[in-house]
């Protein structure tokens, strides 16, 4: 139901089911309480009186994966090994990822980096995004960033990885991605 | 406009113009659905008055270049510097900061933390690193903008600036920081 705004009311003025109706039942299924349907969701604002409730999306990816490929010019050329999430979204996300890494050859750096794969949505270079390291021990590091002012919809979001320097490889392990949608 | 807490009804009473715009019009405006105002906002509990929400959305800045740059022990730096960004006076925030940092020069670590009308001044907050490549790093705080001394609520301005403060823990150490972003979600707006 649309929200309207309620009226303002006056003595003597017959008071009709179709008022009660619109300022109370409708305007009331409008309200938190009327959409939520699911524990743990945001209540958000998707535009002028119109409330939502917005799905987080999480994805973990536990098993360690050994990269050697080098860190391409275009994304497209990535491995694709996720973890990846898939949301709906009124047109402002945060994007949350991280993972533990480290460099097992070579003198490089290992990167973890978001890729949008669908849906609305545009991140800066790639490469500029990346959780990096270039440590021989593992460390836990990632990144976050802010996506907004685009077209609401359903984006997915695919986590890439790469490896800077000629002969290097690195191991990444306990890969997780999470994406606040507004 | 104030929320009034619900009146009870009861068989036969005569409904007032008064007692409808109190309890159906006033209050369906204190409602999250009359206060919805655009996309991407959250809403949390204001502050100030009980029962009251607001609506609270993301301000972001970042800075791409310059890239910044120093050779200094930090306390000879402590200028708040880009990204920018003024903030609406609320009673907590949520702030996310990041930056791409690797140490260019000298044997210290390079660091970037949040700063607000530069008096989230601490260590706790700081990210380092003593990386020679550069390297992306991201933190985040959650705060009640009470407990920062001489902030709030002696600060009676409507906005607070956030920005970020840039810095290296020995002489002779450069850094250089890129990319850098800050985001900032206002918990109860006043």
């Amino acid at each position: 139901m649309a929200w309207t705004a309620p009226i303002t009311f006056y003595d003597g003025d017959p008071l009709t089911a179709a008022q009660l109706n619109t300022f109370i039942r409708d305007n009331l299924n409008a309200t938190a309480p009327g959409i939520a349907a699911v524990g743990g969701r945001l209540i958000v604002s998707r535009g002028r009186n119109v409330v939502n409730d917005a799905q987080w999306a999480y994805a973990y990816a536990g098993p360690t994966i050994t990269l050697s490929s080098e860190w391409p010019a275009e994304a497209e050329e990535e491995d694709d090994q996720g973890p990846s999430v898939r949301f709906e979204h009124g047109g402002t996300y945060l994007l949350l990822y991280d993972c533990r890494m480290r460099r097992i050859s070579g003198s490089g750096s290992m990167n973890y980096a978001p890729e949008i794969t669908s849906g609305p949505g545009e991140l800066p270079n790639v490469y500029n995004m990346a959780a990096r390291t270039a440590k021989s021990t593992y460390i836990r590091t990632g990144s976050h960033t802010l996506v907004t002012g685009v077209e609401p919809g359903v984006t997915t979001v695919t986590m890439k990885y790469g490896v800077t320097g000629a002969a290097s490889s690195g191991d990444f392990a306990q890969r997780r991605l999470t994406a606040v949608p507004l | 406009m104030s929320w009034t807490t619900p009146k009870t009804w009861v068989t036969d009473e005569v409904i007032y113009a008064a007692d409808l715009n109190t309890a159906l019009r006033d209050n369906m405006l204190e409602t999250e659905a009359a206060k919805a105002a655009s996309n991407g906002g959250v809403f949390t509990q204001g502050s100030g008055d009980a029962n009251r929400i607001s609506l609270s959305q993301f301000y972001s800045a970042k800075a791409d270049l310059p890239n910044v740059s120093f050779t200094a022990e930090f306390d000879g730096d402590t200028t708040t510097r880009a990204p920018l960004i003024d903030v609406p006076r609320a009673a907590g925030y949520l702030v996310f900061y990041a930056a791409r940092q690797h140490r260019a020069a000298g044997t210290g670590s390079v660091f970037f933390q949040p700063a607000i009308m530069n008096m989230l001044n601490t260590a706790v907050h700081r990210v380092s690193s003593n990386s020679t490549t550069s390297v992306r790093q991201s933190g985040w705080v959650l705060f009640n903008a009470s407990t920062i001394p001489g902030l709030f609520p002696s600060y009676a301005s409507d906005t607070y600036q956030f920005g970020m403060i840039y810095g290296c823990t020995l002489t002779g150490t450069q850094g250089i920081w890129a990319q850098r972003t800050i985001e900032v979600l206002p918990l109860g707006a006043l």
